[in-house]
């Protein structure tokens, strides 16, 4: 399939026109945006139904294990609003999601959700950036190298390992990391975000950190940049036949310029919208290796939560979590719109 | 087989190995050598590395592994292909409609698809197996996985039918005057099965992988699948024996593998290049 | 060294944190690799390249780490030939990634001075986040070890762990304490020189609070009940405290000084006491102990430095960080791979790797708690019906009788454990071989089910009784392996004799809240058992339903009995009035006394501990050491 093509489709997948008027890109960033505030609208609404369809309420703990009597149990709950008709709690819900004050964590009895996920999100950026930035930057030189050497041996070993590598689970991976590099060998940490000491200076903290990350994020990138590689090369193989190369070739431009300026260039274009799309499986390969190598993130939070039934924090992470992956995609398409110049107005 | 590639395809070594072994996972429990079950007397022994005797090794209890192992990827195969037989039923169904509805309806209902597609569906399904009282039972989780996964297959197959639906063939048999449903069973779908035979391969592995990944966060119940194989082997035996992770996951490897290869090269063959060939959630 | 290189590539032996070692160093220099020869320490007192784990010294191993290395320098040079930008990008990441790699010039503070074994700090892997420090909402032994280090009690049990009259005791708060005539009060001298540890002096008016705070209806009456004997305490002046008790008891002492931790009025007291738990884990808590609070990050770890200057003598670590993992087997990985130092429950089978790695022991402390497997004697969705299963007391020793427990003790706990003889641990119980125990007998068990009316139908495997069949889950927590390995050894002993339990693992509040409101089949846990048996009335006796009581057993003859034998002075009766309590109990057969387990912690070498107290392993953490030889920070 021609490149030109497909990179004339718009999110909804369906064909323009050739020869139609180029998309305008400013109300097309604003639609996206809203539609991602939506996402985050819905993620919203759907947490809180999944919390009013749990029985009980955070008062129920206190009827068993205190002597709190039922008249003060009923006071709490009518003065917090319980008893209020289903749109009014509705509505003060999404006005405490705006402000960011949700209800207490009641696994944690004496943080507010929002402080837990204020100290945790840090924690997940910093490693999803990373394993987001180097993945694509790996598959996007394997896949464009593929290229290059489309139909040779390489091209088609290569091509049968990244098939392998993505068909692995990116926890699993991380577990036999750390079990030979961890155990075996002990040449990285199991586990944590840094070793938990105050007395080193700013250097070494900084080396301790990055030894502690170096596992998590060649887990997490080691799929994902296997993944980029897969569609890169296809991306390759359509611009591979496109006819301004030949021109560029014909005109006496290096074979290396015309791949890696002029091919990589077009090509990279509809990895930038994959990137946006790869957010929310980053995230849940994120949230996987975190509890793994117990990283102080999101996904620990999230996983501690879920099991503790702590359904205040389990809202706030899925408002969180589908904020970043809309914001995710976002950020894909307003790059897209840089980088491609047929799409500036 | 009409099409030459296919015809290679399927002779193919690589494939064919891959899915001899899920034929095999299909019915092997009924030949596995030990009984999974707890054992009623107890055993002195336990975590017993793998030997002759025990391929894999045996878990906590003295429970031969590879019996559990397969056993749990059977368990993962039926969950993984009747929730993408439901996934697949539910988004061709509503790519169709909308397809054929087409203007406003169309553009609404493809909205809303693009909206909850957005939403990671794994926080959705770890969410609502906090909210449940009981562990999830498999027709459950089934349900759960299927019912959350159609937005993909609804949004590709809507862009199939709409190109197909500006064919002049289509055209032609509108006007001969027959109905809408039976435009879409008869003369319509057809053209629709290379697609969705692929969405299926791929769709399959996407899905053990993620069941594998509920399971293991705890989110799911105790099916005996291979997510909950992992969770125990990171669990309970907390890694320092090295069987109890590494071969439930190289089942579930295989597994994945053979889906993909064999989708992989059905895409080449039919070149559908809107399916992902990675799991987007 | 390598010349020329500029990090030197130097670790510091066996300590848990900083061991980034490599099992053959190697610096990257612009130009060369050298291999660098690691040198053996095993129990020298070097500073320098210890031996991590594995790497065995012979001379195949040698070679081929020389291959390597000559490989690797080969390919290096091979790769100078390139284009000097890619050259330069490739070093500067090689350097980068093995710089990260080796170890790193660590300056931590100057070693103190001030007696053998003073400073250096300790890494402690917990598998849970902490979720109080406030002590009388403290009920887990996790919150425990640092209220216990913050704060200080009146005075602390001996190491005997004697809890009949005051001998034994250790000065903590007290100075000094005097009985009064009739025994009904006991008057504490408070020590002058006491101090807060944000200056203020301990007063007797900080002890009255305190008592008010434990006992303040709004607080989460974890304890309680144990200090349901105490009357009040009055504050004659301001260095004396006076508790006042309601009736004499053998235990008076342990009574009025183990459950209080002293907490400072002058910060807490404008604080309404339901908000005070909340209070406790924004701000640092503020205590007299050896310790102090330094800080807390939520999720990752919690950080206590010694108080230098404290009344009683600084601890002698520096510095003792709890480093929060996601799991059990996370934080037991974390010491084997060097992260941690201590984790306070090993399981039997991780044993060996522990004998395979040289920079860690195992050590064995008793811990006085023992497991038992509750029924749920009420039914689950209408507490005042009795439940239809466990009712009948003889299907509840059928039960019981189904289980090898003597096998399941020995096959999960190898030799650390043993059977439990009722709900307590066999070292409290004097005379414990006169208890009539129900023994381990499948056929009689099967009999007595049949007798009861549960019959196996044909060919089924659950007996039915008027269609209901006999089946029921077990709540177990996600937090002990031993619990849970049992638990599902206990499924296949039951289906032998035609019952169906199905194991169910949830997280530990999930458990605590199904569980208090009586929302459980069947429950495996564990009491820890405080000193003196006080707690039994409060886990088994009438008294105790609502609270620790979860299956509701209800026995006035039970309670009777306890009650008389925490009464008597003298320890002869008393000790036969423990038994006629105990085979009270196992007669009812509420629960089946699974095991009581002896716990195996993982330390590392380096640290030196005093013997450990079985109410606690932190008993003593203030009297931590590093080995001196050890000492690097």
């Amino acid at each position: 399939m021609p490149i030109g093509q497909l990179i004339r489709r718009n999110f909804h997948g369906e064909r323009h026109d050739n020869g139609s008027i180029p998309l305008i890109s400013v109300p097309r960033i604003l639609s996206r945006l809203a539609q991602g505030l939506l996402v985050v609208f819905i993620s919203a609404s759907i947490a809180f139904l999944l919390m009013k369809s749990v029985k009980g309420d955070e008062f129920t703990h206190l009827l068993e294990s205190t002597n709190t009597s039922a008249t003060l149990i009923a006071t709490l709950r009518e003065e917090s609003g319980h008893n209020a008709p289903l749109l009014t709690q509705y509505g003060s819900w999404l006005s405490r999601v705006v402000r960011g004050d949700l209800l207490p964590s009641s696994s944690h009895p004496g943080d507010s959700v929002a402080s837990l996920i204020r100290s945790a999100l840090p924690n997940t950026l910093l490693l999803m950036t990373l394993a987001l930035v180097s993945s694509m930057a790996g598959g996007i030189a394997l896949g464009a190298w593929q290229g290059v050497k489309a139909g040779t041996r390489f091209d088609r070993a290569s091509n049968r390992i990244t098939l392998s590598i993505i068909s692995v689970p990116d926890f699993w991976v991380a577990m036999i990391l750390i079990l030979l590099f961890a155990l075996h060998q002990t040449w990285f940490p199991t586990g944590y975000m840094s070793s938990n000491r105050s007395d080193l200076s700013t250097w070494e903290m900084l080396r301790d950190r990055l030894h502690h990350l170096v596992l998590p994020w060649f887990s997490l990138t080691l799929i994902n940049a296997a993944a980029f590689a897969r569609y890169q090369r296809a991306a390759m193989r359509d611009v591979a036949s496109q006819h301004f190369l030949r021109t560029a070739r014909a005109k006496g431009v290096p074979e290396s310029i015309v791949i890696w300026n002029h091919a990589l260039r077009v090509a990279v274009l509809p990895l930038v919208t994959i990137a946006g799309m790869f957010f929310p499986a980053l995230l849940v390969g994120t949230i996987l290796i975190e509890k793994v190598f117990s990283w102080p993130g999101m996904g620990s939070l999230l996983t501690k939560a879920v099991s503790s039934r702590d359904y205040a924090l389990v809202c706030g992470i899925i408002i969180v979590g589908s904020a970043m992956a809309a914001l995710g995609s976002l950020l894909a398409d307003i790059g897209r719109e840089l980088l491609d110049p047929r799409l500036r107005s | 087989m009409r099409r030459p590639e296919l015809r290679a395809l399927f002779f193919r070594r690589s494939v064919l190995l891959l899915w001899g072994f899920m034929l095999t996972i299909l019915v092997a429990p009924f030949f596995a050598p030990h009984d999974i079950r707890s054992p009623e007397q107890v055993s002195t022994t336990q975590y017993q590395p793998p030997s002759p005797n025990h391929v894999m090794g045996t878990d906590n209890l003295d429970v031969d592994l590879f019996s559990k192992v397969l056993k749990g990827s059977q368990v993962s195969l039926i969950i993984a292909s009747t929730a993408t037989a439901i996934t697949l039923a539910i988004g061709l169904a509503y790519g169709m409609i909308c397809a054929i509805a087409g203007g406003w309806y169309d553009a609404v209902l493809m909205r809303i698809t693009d909206i909850s597609f957005s939403i990671p569906r794994f926080l959705i399904l770890l969410a609502i197996s906090s909210v449940v009282t009981e562990p999830l039972s498999v027709p459950q989780l089934i349900l759960l996985i299927g019912m959350t996964g159609w937005f993909d297959v609804a949004r590709i197959t809507r862009g199939e039918v709409a190109g197909l639906l500006k064919r002049d063939w289509v055209l032609a048999v509108q006007a001969t005057g027959v109905g809408h449903l039976r435009l879409a069973a008869r003369h319509i779908f057809p053209h629709l099965v290379p697609i969705l035979v692929v969405m299926a391969t791929l769709g399959i592995g996407h899905t053990v992988v993620l069941e594998a990944g509920l399971m293991f966060l705890g989110a799911g119940g105790l099916n005996g699948s291979l997510g909950n194989l992992l969770q125990d082997g990171s669990g309970i035996s907390s890694m320092t024996h090295w069987w109890m992770v590494f071969f439930p996951g190289l089942a579930i490897v295989l597994i994945v593998l053979a889906c993909n290869a064999l989708g992989d090269a059905l895409r080449d063959v039919f070149a559908p290049e809107q399916v992902h060939a990675w799991p987007t959630t | 060294m390598c010349s020329g290189c500029r990090q030197r590539c130097q670790s510091h032996p066996g300590s848990g944190a900083d061991s980034l070692t490599l099992t053959s160093y190697a610096c990257v220099c612009f130009g060369a690799i050298r291999i660098r020869r690691p040198r053996i320490t095993a129990e020298a007192p070097t500073n320098i390249f210890p031996i991590r784990m594995s790497f065995k010294f012979n001379g195949v191993n040698m070679m081929i780490a020389r291959r390597v290395a000559v490989g690797a320098a080969s390919t290096f040079s091979r790769l100078m030939t390139e284009s000097n930008r890619a050259f330069m990008a490739r070093s500067v990441l090689a350097t980068l990634i093995l710089a990260t790699a080796c170890g790193s010039d660590k300056k931590g503070p100057t070693p103190r001075s001030g007696g053998a074994g003073v400073g250096g700090s300790v890494i402690i892997a917990e598998p849970l986040d902490f979720s109080t420090f406030y002590p009388p909402a403290v009920d887990n032994a996790l919150d425990f070890a640092v209220v216990n280090s913050v704060f200080d009690r009146l005075a602390d049990i001996g190491d005997s762990l004697n809890t009949i009259g005051d001998a034994g005791f250790v000065r903590q708060l007290a100075k000094e304490w005097k009985w009064a005539g009739d025994s009904l009060s006991i008057a504490f001298q408070l020590d002058p020189t006491a101090r807060w540890h944000d200056g203020v002096p301990v007063r007797a008016a900080d002890v009255q609070f305190t008592f008010r705070a434990y006992t303040d209806p709004k607080a989460k009456g974890a304890n309680v009940d144990y200090l349901s004997n105490i009357d009040s305490v009055s504050v004659p002046d301001s260095l004396t405290a006076v508790v006042w008790f309601k009736r004499r008891m053998p235990q008076q002492f342990f009574q009025a000084t183990y459950h209080m931790y002293i907490m400072p009025e002058h910060r807490l007291s404008k604080i309404p006491f339901d908000k005070l738990e909340a209070d406790s884990i924004t701000q640092a808590p503020i205590g007299s102990g050896r310790f102090r609070f330094a800080k807390r990050v939520p999720q990752q770890s919690v950080e206590l430095v010694s108080d230098t200057g404290n009344y009683r003598g600084r601890a002698k670590l520096d510095r003792v960080t709890f480093a929060i993992s996601s799991d059990a087997s996370a934080a037991i990985l974390s010491v084997f791979g060097g992260q941690a130092d201590f984790y306070e429950k090993l399981r039997v089978e991780d044993l060996p790797t522990v004998a395979r790695t040289p920079s860690l022991r195992a050590q064995a402390f008793s811990q006085s708690m023992y497991a038992y497997l509750s029924f749920n004697l009420r039914a689950r969705t209408n507490n005042k019906a009795p439940n239809p299963l466990f009712a009948d007391v003889n299907v509840r020793r059928a039960l019981s009788m189904a289980i090898d427990r003597k096998s399941a003790t020995r096959a999960v706990l190898d030799t650390f454990g043993a059977p439990a003889i009722g709900p307590s641990p066999r070292a409290l119980i004097v005379n414990a071989s006169d208890i009539k125990q129900i023994d381990y007998d499948p056929a009689h068990a099967r009999a007595l089910l049949d007798s009861a009316g549960w019959i196996l139908p044909k060919g089924g495997d659950v007996r039915l009784k008027d269609g209901v069949p006999l089946s029921f889950q077990i709540a177990v927590t996600s937090t002990s392996q031993n619990r849970q390995t049992f638990a599902k050894s206990m499924e296949g002993q039951f289906r032998n004799i035609g019952v169906k339990a199905t194991v169910r693992t949830m997280e530990m509040q999930v458990v605590r809240e199904e569980v208090s409101t009586g929302n459980f089949d069947t429950y495996l846990g564990a009491f820890g058992v405080t000193p003196g048996l006080q707690g039994l009335s409060g886990a088994w006796g009438t008294r105790g339903i609502g609270g620790r009581n979860f299956g509701g057993y209800s026995s006035p003859a039970f309670d009777a009995k306890i009650d008389s034998a925490l009464s008597a002075f003298k320890a002869p009766v008393a000790n036969q009035l423990w038994v006629h309590a105990m085979q009270q109990i196992i007669n009812d057969a509420p629960a089946i006394w699974l095991f009581e387990d002896i716990n195996i912690a993982v330390i590392n070498k380096r640290i030196q501990l005093p013997p450990m107290r079985a109410d606690g392993w932190f008993a003593h953490l203030a009297d931590w050491s590093i080995d001196p030889s050890q000492l690097s920070r």
